[in-house]
């Protein structure tokens, strides 16, 4: 083994010591002692050799107690770096995120400064309280509107919540069977007056421009009535009675219908049908 | 996801709880180097403030692959060597010599003893030049590679070799200077 090989081996011993992970590799080769004592200049290089090695065994870094926080945060605060909203704020240094009124004071934070309040992990900044009470406010009236619309007669909330009266099925022995016809006629008519109101009105529209009056009959008539009639006795009215009714008024209120459709049908307004 | 990525992501979204736990995290590292760098305490202050905030500016920048200790000691060692441009002169003793000198005193005065060789160790590295000094630090006791402290120092790695081995040879003869002898029982100890 030669000079410079001991002192590699030297150095290389050295550069595999880490203080704080606490590895030391001790050079304990004997070719390397074996050398050592017998040429001075390797027997200087292997004292200090071991000089180093042992006092890093032993050494404990410095690392100086110090606490900056309050001084980088502060700085950082002033250059726009902490967030208002918790964004991000980087590359918009110069715009965004300058705290009024803050004296730059360093060690502590500054009465200018806006007080933080916790929301679990994330900071968030005061300004957010004047959007909570807004958020709060909101809510509470849509509760209140929605109660107040639950409880309404005619929405749809009350009709449901609405326990609907049962009526029950008349019996089909009680019912005469001309009530039925009846109610069925005049339902026609009535339908019939609809369809043709709809009709003359829109052709008369569409050729002319004028809209066509045509009277309502059914009232006229007194259809709506036996209509009516026919309805609310069916299943609940007396059987003589309603028979007897409905025996005069059936035919009338037909024939009256077709009477008054085709022979009596008086003109209105500007047009005559 | 590592630790430091997801704290510098937290960071980067304005955070304050975050910065803090940051800076908490690793102030006392930058100020390690910049104490180290300056042998000032107030300017080692306010120099690794300048360098924290920087940090804070710039860690969008920070290249997530790599480890964060390297890139923080960069920043910190550029604020350190803008500092010490500008200052006209270095100071005559080193802050953490002075301390350790006023140890020295005061545990002579009472135990009578000789200073532990751990402690002569770092009184040696106060005197011994800045580079040099930074250098033994970053290696030994920041535990960073050749190459990493080649490229916060902006030196090549065999710069950085060299300056390594001055430093060792240095600090042995100061030790030796002081008639500090190696001691084998710490070496069997490890």
């Amino acid at each position: 083994m030669n000079c410079q090989e001991v002192k590699e081996q030297l150095d290389a011993a050295l550069d595999d010591q880490r203080v704080v992970s606490g590895q030391f590799d001790v050079v304990r080769d004997a070719d390397v002692v074996a050398h050592a004592e017998s040429c001075p200049d390797c027997r200087v290089l292997y004292d200090e050799y071991l000089l180093i090695e042992s006092a890093l065994a032993v050494w404990v870094p410095r690392r100086p107690a110090v606490d900056l926080t309050d001084r980088v945060i502060e700085a950082a605060r002033r250059e726009g770096l902490i967030s208002s909203t918790g964004s991000a704020v980087f590359g918009k240094v110069d715009e965004v995120g300058k705290v009024d009124g803050a004296v730059p004071r360093a060690g502590r934070l500054t009465s200018g400064d806006e007080p933080f309040f916790l929301a679990g992990t994330q900071a968030t900044p005061a300004a957010g309280r004047s959007v909570w009470p807004t958020i709060v406010t909101v809510a509470l009236v849509l509760a209140a509107v929605a109660i107040v619309f639950q409880e309404k007669p005619g929405t749809i909330a009350h009709r449901e919540k609405t326990p609907q009266l049962s009526v029950p099925d008349s019996p089909p022995g009680l019912l005469d069977p001309r009530q039925d016809q009846v109610a069925d006629i005049g339902h026609l008519v009535a339908d019939a007056q609809s369809a043709w109101r709809g009709i003359a009105n829109r052709v008369s529209h569409q050729a002319s421009g004028f809209s066509v009056f045509v009277p309502n009959f059914t009232s006229e008539l007194g259809i709506a009535d036996v209509i009516g009639s026919a309805d609310d006795n069916s299943g609940s009215a007396s059987p003589d009675d309603d028979a007897q009714r409905q025996e005069t008024s059936q035919p009338s209120a037909v024939d009256k219908a077709f009477e008054f459709l085709f022979d009596k049908a008086e003109p209105a307004g500007t047009l005559t049908i | 996801m590592t630790e430091d990525v997801q704290l510098v992501q937290q960071c980067l979204s304005g955070n304050e709880l975050s910065m803090r736990a940051f800076l908490s995290k690793y102030q006392g590292l930058v100020f390690s180097i910049c104490l180290r760098m300056l042998g000032h305490r107030e300017d080692a202050e306010d120099v690794a403030q300048d360098a924290l905030v920087r940090v804070f500016r710039n860690l969008d920048k920070w290249d997530q692959q790599r480890p964060i200790k390297p890139w923080l000691l960069t920043i910190a060692a550029n604020r350190c060597r803008t500092a010490l441009e500008k200052r006209s002169k270095l100071p005559a003793q080193n802050d953490l010599a002075i301390d350790l000198a006023a140890e020295r005193r005061e545990h002579s005065r009472h135990e009578q003893d000789q200073l532990d060789i751990g402690e002569e160790l770092e009184l040696a590295l106060g005197e011994l030049r800045e580079d040099y000094r930074t250098c033994f630090v970053m290696y030994h006791q920041e535990e960073l590679s050749y190459q990493e402290i080649g490229e916060v120092l902006g030196c090549p790695q065999g710069t950085i070799k060299t300056w390594l081995h001055r430093a060792r040879a240095q600090l042995a003869k100061r030790l030796q200077e002081r008639g500090v002898v190696a001691d084998p029982s710490a070496l069997e100890a490890t």
